[in-house]
């Protein structure tokens, strides 16, 4: 009888387990939200709407739907949506970075190019 | 509970049990986290991306281990593909950071190449303008010393031709006192006939005066020496008249030594008769032929002998 009850209890654990794995309760993720706004803001300081258009919007869209899904208290959804808005945004910047540097080095190789044939044109005219 | 219930219990454990087990046998593909591992899996082989974005790469790694355990625990396909997105994300994102740094360098070495190319022209330049205000200088300089070696030149051949004019104007003073002849031979003074008596070989006192004048011409001008020739007319013996012309002359010579001329500078001819200058026909003539000629050289010594 003893015993029964034990493996009762162990039954009834484990179907209130497997709910709980189903729909689990999750705070609202305002933190989070925080933080995807701020990669958003460095994104764009360093360049990202003009080099990542792309990965830009997806982060402000993505943004956007997770403060909708938090207003719905769907704090799953939104903790996701931040979560991908974060690393859109992440992206974007690396990217931004990425194409500044490229651009910078293009435009010294131009400037060294200018210097070489003013050299050359001082050298022999 | 009688035993029979204790079964059926147990045999609800089990299915239940078997049944969550299940969810975590063979799961179903997922595309998304197919698609985050084929990227991981080519960022991993990438040595650009491995060497220049380590930590990147593990945060992509970890999101991705994640997945992977949710998806091997048969989670929703939302969850795992949430993951997987994030995994995918980072993947990128530590490309991303890997081309960032290699671009990073390529600006620092540009820079420096640009530096490098800066120094350059600057140094051209400099060199340039070192080598060109040298030519100037040296332009300048040689200038400067053409100029002065002009001026003394001009200075000097001005003195030298003032010099000479001096002289020969000095020379002119002197020879017109001298009441000398310029000739082919040189400067030629004739003692006539009158500064000796007749047939006498002894100067007179009034021919001293021309005697000082030339023994003073001969202390200026020491290179020149002097030439002193006599003559007579065509009247008396021949061998006679030869006589009185080199007596004559010589005692010019005396003269002219005795008034401090070196005998050395002092030669003497006697002619006689010849080289007559007018007609012995008559005693005008005859006069004239009877003297003493004396020849002055030139500045180094020379006169051309009689012939």
């Amino acid at each position: 009888m003893r015993s029964l009850s034990l493996l009762n209890l162990l039954l009834l654990l484990l179907v209130a387990g497997s709910l709980v794995g189903c729909s689990s309760k999750v705070p609202p993720p305002t933190q989070k939200l925080s933080l995807s706004e701020a990669a958003i803001n460095q994104a764009e300081a360093a360049g990202a709407v003009e080099f990542a258009p792309l990965e830009m919007r997806s982060s402000r869209e993505k943004l956007a739907q997770a403060r909708e899904a938090m207003n719905e208290e769907d704090n799953q959804k939104a903790l996701k949506l931040a979560e991908q808005a974060e690393v859109d945004a992440q992206l974007a910047e690396a990217k931004a970075r990425t194409a500044k540097a490229q651009k910078t080095v293009y435009v010294l190789q131009e400037s060294i190019q200018t210097l070489k044939k003013e050299i050359e044109r001082k050298a022999n005219p | 509970m009688n035993r029979n219930n204790r079964y059926v219990c147990f045999f609800a454990l089990v299915v239940l049990t078997s049944v969550l087990l299940a969810g975590c046998g063979p799961p179903i593909k997922n595309v998304d986290l197919e698609k985050a591992q084929a990227s991981f899996a080519a960022a991993k082989m990438d040595p650009v991306v491995v060497n220049n974005a380590p930590l990147g790469l593990q945060t992509a790694e970890s999101s991705l281990q994640t997945a992977e355990r949710l998806w091997k625990a048969d989670a929703k396909p939302a969850e795992v593909s949430h993951h997987a997105y994030l995994a995918l994300q980072r993947t990128a994102i530590a490309r991303e950071t890997a081309n960032q740094k290699i671009a990073e360098e390529s600006v620092e070495a540009a820079s420096s190449a640009r530096a490098r190319v800066l120094l350059e022209a600057r140094t051209y330049e400099a060199d340039e303008a070192t080598k060109s205000a040298e030519l100037a200088r040296r332009q300048a300089q040689e200038q400067s010393t053409l100029l002065a070696v002009k001026t003394i030149e001009g200075q000097q051949s001005a003195e030298a031709a003032s010099a000479a004019e001096a002289r020969a104007k000095q020379l002119e003073a002197e020879v017109a006192e001298l009441q000398a002849i310029k000739s082919e031979r040189g400067l030629v003074i004739t003692l006539g006939d009158v500064l000796f008596d007749t047939g006498q070989a002894e100067l007179k006192g009034s021919a001293m005066v021309t005697i000082s004048k030339i023994a003073n011409f001969m202390r200026t001008y020491p290179t020149r020496t002097l030439l002193v020739e006599g003559f007579t007319d065509s009247r008396g013996a021949e061998a006679y008249n030869l006589d009185l012309s080199q007596l004559r002359a010589n005692a010019v010579r005396s003269a002219l030594t005795a008034s401090g001329v070196e005998a050395a500078r002092v030669a003497v001819r006697g002619y006689g008769e010849s080289y007559p200058v007018a007609s012995n026909e008559t005693p005008v003539g005859q006069q004239l032929n009877r003297r003493v000629e004396v020849i002055i050289s030139d500045e180094e010594g020379h006169i051309v002998e009689r012939r």
